[in-house]
């Protein structure tokens, strides 16, 4: 397998997150970690200016960094967006919620949306295993973060599939 | 003896070096590569040295494989040998030993070398992915050609994103022989893709080693602090000989330069020929050879030296696939280097290479580069009207040379046996090998890989886009 590296990898997550190229994931608010910053890390070239003209035919050690700051970048706007105007969201859709908590972590509208999170960042439905246990996975997080639960569960339940092999390779 | 064995024997035999080191064989990579074509240490075009040296300079000196090697080289012929009876001897030698195992590894030599691994090497081994007895269990055909998988590979590879649910379902639903054609259109569909032509896109990206822009000295649109020429031309041309069916020979053939058209609309980026004048660009049409002759790569390349080794050299590493400095695609001419400059070259430790690079060069000995009133020109007598008091013999520096062993009158001769060479297409093939696979063909794949150099070059003409199409159908790129 290959890992995606800058390009594909800001196309597949704007794509599945429904976020333009910019907005996926700056440093300082300004300068873009897929095309910029973390450009040569994740496996792309710095021709102009820097004399790099080839990737790297293997990850780096600090590859793994840059990819989790990107994808977590990426989910958390996307969550922090849906959670703020539920009647436009994109991903995170029809989720009922008692406070900043999920009403029912197992409800239709919660399976539904993990179900497009696979569907959008995998090109695949998501299994009943993978289901529960995204579903489970609230509890815990609940149990860290009572001040907004529900929009936390929902970051890094994409952080989870978006960093998985299934999305970062092919 | 095969075809391509005959002829490096007797590029080899053609030799005679007589002012090369006797250790030095430049020859023997060739002769090795011709006997195990479809060894993967050859895919590139060219074995290293370092497959049977640890040191191959003089004094030179031999791993456990080579050493191996030069027992059996006719033991029985006084040493030092020459180098037509080092060529002559040397196929017997490399399968005298082909079933030994020379570095202990229990792995014989030729399994090594068939394998992708070193025969001199203990800790190097062949690997090659395993298949599983029953591939039911995963999601993918694993070891047997996969439409689905191969309809995100390509997506990925070439239109830069991950296909949707609602393309894969449809694949799924079509019959063979229309998945075949669904795969074919979405390449094709991809090859229109900014990701794929656009500037900064795929194919842009693989002129970067080829150009080597530096934005300090760009000139045209964004100029640098020092503009001096304009390497977005060189993208657009070598852009448009990847494209559209283009014949990639052009990238060294052209007499006409590219202009870029952004993408708008919907439309997606186009490049356009332009057979006469372009602002920037100083070559007269006679003189023009594509890549070679722009201005940018002649300003950077040149720059202001009388003898541009350096340009021929990136010439040789960008279009043929050799890097002369790790002694790759040696191919000595007799009496050469004649060292017209005086910079030293014919010292053994140099000659070695120098006897094929400096009379790679000599046909750019009119191309200018900076200075002397002429940047990125050709003007005929330059060493004579601006070089002369350098070396007493530099106004003897002709312009016929040779590339691949085969002498030409000029830089448009050299141009002509380059792109003919099967060194040509296989370069071509392994930067798009290396594009989607992101690595060089395995052992297993060498089969797929071979096939579609030599397709490439007959019956696909030389187009990049009809490559591609053959390279997705392949088991090699179908197989998960």
């Amino acid at each position: 397998v290959r890992f995606k590296g800058p390009d594909r990898l800001r196309n597949d997550l704007g794509a599945a997150l429904s976020l333009g190229a910019n907005e996926i994931c700056s440093e300082l608010g300004k300068f873009s970690c897929t095309d910029e910053v973390h450009v040569v890390t994740l496996g792309g070239v710095a021709a102009y200016d820097r004399q790099i003209f080839e990737p790297a035919r293997s990850t780096m050690a600090t590859t793994p960094l840059a990819a989790d700051r990107v994808v977590l970048a990426a989910c958390a706007e996307r969550a922090k967006r849906d959670f703020a105007a539920p009647d436009s969201a994109t991903l995170w859709t029809g989720l009922e919620l008692t406070g900043a908590q999920l009403a029912d972590p197992k409800s239709k509208a919660v399976k539904a949306s993990l179900d497009g999170l696979y569907t959008k960042l995998l090109a695949r439905h998501a299994s009943s295993n993978e289901i529960d246990a995204l579903s489970a996975f609230y509890a815990t997080v609940a149990a860290q973060d009572s001040e907004h639960p529900a929009q936390t569960w929902a970051t890094l339940s994409c952080y989870a599939v978006g960093t998985s092999v299934e999305f970062l390779f092919y | 003896v095969s075809p391509r064995l005959a002829l490096s024997i007797t590029a080899a035999l053609a030799i005679g070096l007589t002012s090369v080191a006797a250790d030095a064989k430049p020859g023997a990579p060739a002769v090795f590569c011709a006997t195990y074509p479809d060894a993967p240490a050859c895919a590139s075009g060219a074995v290293a040295c370092s497959y049977c040296h640890t040191k191959s300079e003089a004094p030179a000196e031999w791993n456990l494989y080579g050493s191996a090697l030069k027992a059996a080289l006719l033991p029985s012929a006084p040493r030092p040998l020459d180098d037509a009876t080092f060529a002559m001897g040397l196929p017997d030698a490399l399968a005298a030993i082909a079933q030994d195992d020379s570095d202990g590894d229990m792995t014989s030599n030729q399994g090594e070398i068939l394998g992708g691994s070193l025969p001199g090497d203990a800790s190097s081994h062949p690997t090659e992915a395993t298949c599983p007895d029953d591939a039911a269990k995963y999601d993918y055909a694993v070891c047997h050609y996969d439409s689905r998988y191969v309809l995100r590979k390509l997506s990925l590879d070439f239109c830069g994103q991950s296909p949707t649910l609602e393309a894969i379902e449809a694949l799924e639903k079509a019959a063979g022989a229309d998945r075949e054609k669904m795969l074919d259109d979405a390449l094709d569909a991809c090859m229109q893709s900014e990701f794929w032509r656009g500037k900064d896109g795929a194919v842009w990206r693989l002129a970067h080693r080829k150009i080597r822009p530096l934005s300090s000295i760009k000139s045209g649109e964004n100029p640098g602090v020092i503009p001096l020429a304009d390497y977005d031309d060189d993208y657009a041309l070598f852009v448009y000989t990847q494209i559209d069916d283009h014949d990639a020979r052009e990238a060294l053939s052209a007499n006409f330069f590219v202009t870029r058209t952004p993408a708008s609309d919907g439309s997606p980026t186009t490049y356009t020929r332009v057979d006469g004048k372009k602002k920037g660009q100083a070559v007269d049409l006679q003189h023009r050879e594509g890549m070679l002759t722009t201005a940018w790569f002649l300003v950077s390349n040149v720059m202001f030296t009388a003898l541009p080794r350096t340009a021929a050299a990136q010439a040789y590493r960008s279009y043929l696939g050799f890097e002369i400095a790790r002694q790759e695609g040696l191919h000595p001419i007799s009496s050469e280097p004649k060292d017209y400059d005086e910079k030293g070259v014919g010292a053994p430790v140099c000659a070695s290479c120098h006897s094929t690079l400096d009379p790679m060069t000599y046909p750019f000995r009119n191309y200018n580069g900076l200075g002397n009133g002429g940047q990125g020109r050709y003007i005929p007598n330059r060493i004579e009207k601006f070089f002369a008091d350098q070396a007493p013999d530099i106004t003897k520096i002709p312009e016929s040379g040779a590339i691949l062993g085969k002498p030409v009158n000029d830089l448009a001769g050299w141009v002509q046996v380059a792109i003919a060479s099967d060194e040509f297409a296989t370069a071509t093939v392994h930067d798009y090998w290396v594009l989607t696979f992101g690595a060089d063909p395995t052992p297993k794949q060498s089969a797929d890989y071979g096939a579609l150099w030599k397709s490439f070059e007959s019956d696909d003409n030389y187009s990049v886009a009809r490559m591609l199409h053959r390279l997705i159908h392949t088991e090699a790129y179908g197989e998960p």
